[in-house]
């Protein structure tokens, strides 16, 4: 089988640049210097000279075919002017505050048909809120034991047709958190996006770390495949986000790192997209120092299997985004070699603190979510990932113009 | 700047850099047409000399030459639409005295695959491998944002990895002798 390293290691040894011959540069110097200087004269208000330079290997006919200057400039700058213009009465300016969404919602009901694994051919009728363009469901249940019931929220084009690029957006880890806003925004662009609440009521560091929490949250993803099709998405094209402590389920799904199955619906496809928005994968925060120094904990495992590439199962067509801010709530101290007793306990793979380093981590002696999203992107490069990095200066949290465009580029099946 | 310092930068411009441009349309177009394109990027360059990045000239070029490269192949296309033949962007497989000489069965395979790609993808590729770009002249050139271009550039990877494997699977299913020597019944 091909993959993609062999197709352009082919393409590479087929570069007919071997047998490109040497350019004889008086040819072509010999028609510019001839253009250049009829522009030069013809600037400066004079008539057309002698040529400096009367054997000239190209024909004068082939000259003529080019554009005037003069002309040419100025068809350039209507053409500019224009699109200027045209531009500021209609686009947006990236990097300016999104538009208010506005305040009208308007509540009705629809009847979804879906085909689970648990009930096949089900129709019901659901409650459907449109918000500033976007139908938003809520309530469709993803994962129940008895215990804990996950629900999420879908969020849909309101208008126009599918089918459309879907997005599973895990919220940040607080109880009651949302992604409501990204979601929201993506889906007025054109997309399925659903968010799932993946945090149950009061679990502990050691609960976090385990993993079994990111087990239960990646049932959203099967359920997500599941579901897709009634609200005019295409699960084949699935890119999951994960904002702030999210990025751990988008990302134990992804990687196809899942320790346990308790899901009903399985994930029918690989994602073709991960974003990773101000990540964690070091578990800096000191509060997991317990978990991490502790052998009969599962917290090693866990973050084994998030930065150790050999346990990755991902597919070909994964693209990897890692966003970041300068926000420094969750940073922490280091030392300037990295010579730290909590980063020893969480380097499974003994190369953390060379990966670090390499990505200059340590030299303002504290990580911050930038270092976090570059050490990713190195791991995820070494595991021929495509992956790229956007680093905002901002101390906030909140996703800039810039980043959904580049969100919205991401989850695109375009060429 | 100066009418001397004028001529110096642009001097200095092609003396550098005409070879790269020269090779960046012979990889596309045939001897001749590579000479004019290049001879008419490096007019834009005389005339916008002032506006040539210092350091950045390259790229610069590259976006000068695209465009130049587009409006040849309009032009072709236009004269190739009378006579009924479907443009190339890439050197044609089979063995010409104008074509570029493709040496094996598996350079032949490859270039094969590149022309069953859009134009897009065969684009991009050619920048990154042939031409050896890094991903921000890419995206220059494309007029994308870097991010756009890498997501691009591993599609178009994907593609052309899958076109050589259907071409290899055809290749696999139409040869009995190769199916004997794998054991297949």
């Amino acid at each position: 089988m091909t993959n993609t390293n062999q197709a352009l290691e082919l393409l590479r040894a087929a570069n007919p640049v071997a047998s490109v011959e040497a350019l004889d540069p008086t040819e072509v110097a010999a028609v510019v210097v001839e253009c250049g200087e009829r522009v030069e004269t013809e600037r400066s208000g004079g008539a057309p000279g002698a040529l400096r330079s009367p054997q000239r290997v190209v024909a004068p006919a082939k000259v003529r075919g080019i554009l005037r200057p003069s002309a040419a400039f100025g068809v350039a700058f209507v053409v500019i002017f224009v699109a200027v213009v045209v531009a500021a009465l209609v686009g947006r300016d990236a990097g300016s505050p999104a538009d208010p969404v506005p305040d009208t919602t308007a509540v009705t009901s629809t009847t979804l048909t879906s085909t689970t694994a648990t009930s096949p051919v089900v129709s019901t009728t659901v409650a459907v809120r449109t918000l500033g363009g976007v139908n938003i469901v809520d309530d469709l249940v993803y994962y129940s034991d008895g215990d804990t019931t996950l629900s999420m929220s879908v969020f849909y084009p309101s208008s126009g047709s599918g089918p459309w690029p879907v997005a599973v957006a895990y919220h940040t880890h607080c109880e009651g958190c949302s992604a409501a806003t990204l979601a929201r925004e993506l889906a007025g662009r054109g997309a399925v996006v659903f968010a799932p609440d993946w945090v149950p009521s009061s679990e502990t560091a050691e609960e976090y770390v385990d993993g079994m929490l990111f087990d239960r949250a990646a049932c959203a993803v099967g359920a997500a495949h599941a579901r897709a099709e009634e609200f005019g998405g295409d699960p084949r094209a699935t890119t999951i986000i994960g904002q702030g402590g999210g990025e751990h389920p988008a990302a134990w799904v992804a990687l196809g790192i899942t320790r346990n199955r308790p899901c009903d619906e399985p994930v029918q496809y690989q994602p073709i997209g991960l974003v990773v928005g101000n990540p964690q994968f070091v578990f800096q925060q000191a509060f997991w120092d317990p978990a991490f120094a502790d052998p009969t904990s599962n917290a090693r495992d866990t973050i084994d299997r998030f930065l150790n590439v050999e346990r990755w199962r991902t597919s070909d067509d994964l693209s990897v985004l890692s966003l970041a801010t300068q926000y420094t709530g969750n940073s922490r101290e280091v030392s300037l070699d990295g010579s730290d007793a909590w980063l020893a306990d969480r380097d499974t793979t003994g190369t953390l603190v060379d990966d670090l380093a390499a990505v200059a981590a340590f030299d303002d002696e504290v990580i911050l979510f930038e270092d976090n999203a570059r050490l990713f992107d190195r791991r995820l490069r070494q595991a021929g990932v495509n992956s790229s990095v956007m680093v905002d200066e901002r101390s906030t949290w909140e996703y800039t113009e810039a980043w959904y465009d580049a969100i919205e580029t991401l989850m695109s099946t375009d060429p | 700047m100066s009418a001397t310092k004028t001529e110096d930068r642009y001097r200095a411009v092609f003396q550098e850099h005409h070879q790269h441009v020269y090779a960046y349309f012979r990889r596309r177009i045939d001897a001749e047409q590579a000479k004019d394109c290049t001879a008419e990027t490096f007019l834009v360059a005389w005339r916008k000399v002032e506006l040539i990045p210092e350091g950045d000239e390259l790229r610069w070029l590259y976006v000068v030459a695209r465009n130049v490269l587009r409006n040849a192949y309009r032009t072709k296309r236009r004269s190739q639409d009378r006579l009924g033949e479907p443009p190339r962007q890439i050197p044609d497989p089979s063995p010409s005295p104008e074509a570029m000489v493709v040496d094996s069965e598996a350079h032949q395979e490859v270039i094969a695959a590149m022309h069953r790609l859009r134009p897009n993808d065969q684009e991009i590729l050619m920048l990154a491998v042939w031409e050896e770009l890094p991903r921000t002249t890419i995206a220059s050139v494309l007029g994308c944002s870097e991010h756009a271009a890498s997501q691009r550039l591993h599609r178009a990877s994907r593609r052309l990895a899958k076109e050589l494997e259907r071409a290899n699977g055809a290749k696999h299913a139409g040869n009995p002798a190769s199916l004997r020597s794998e054991g297949t019944p």
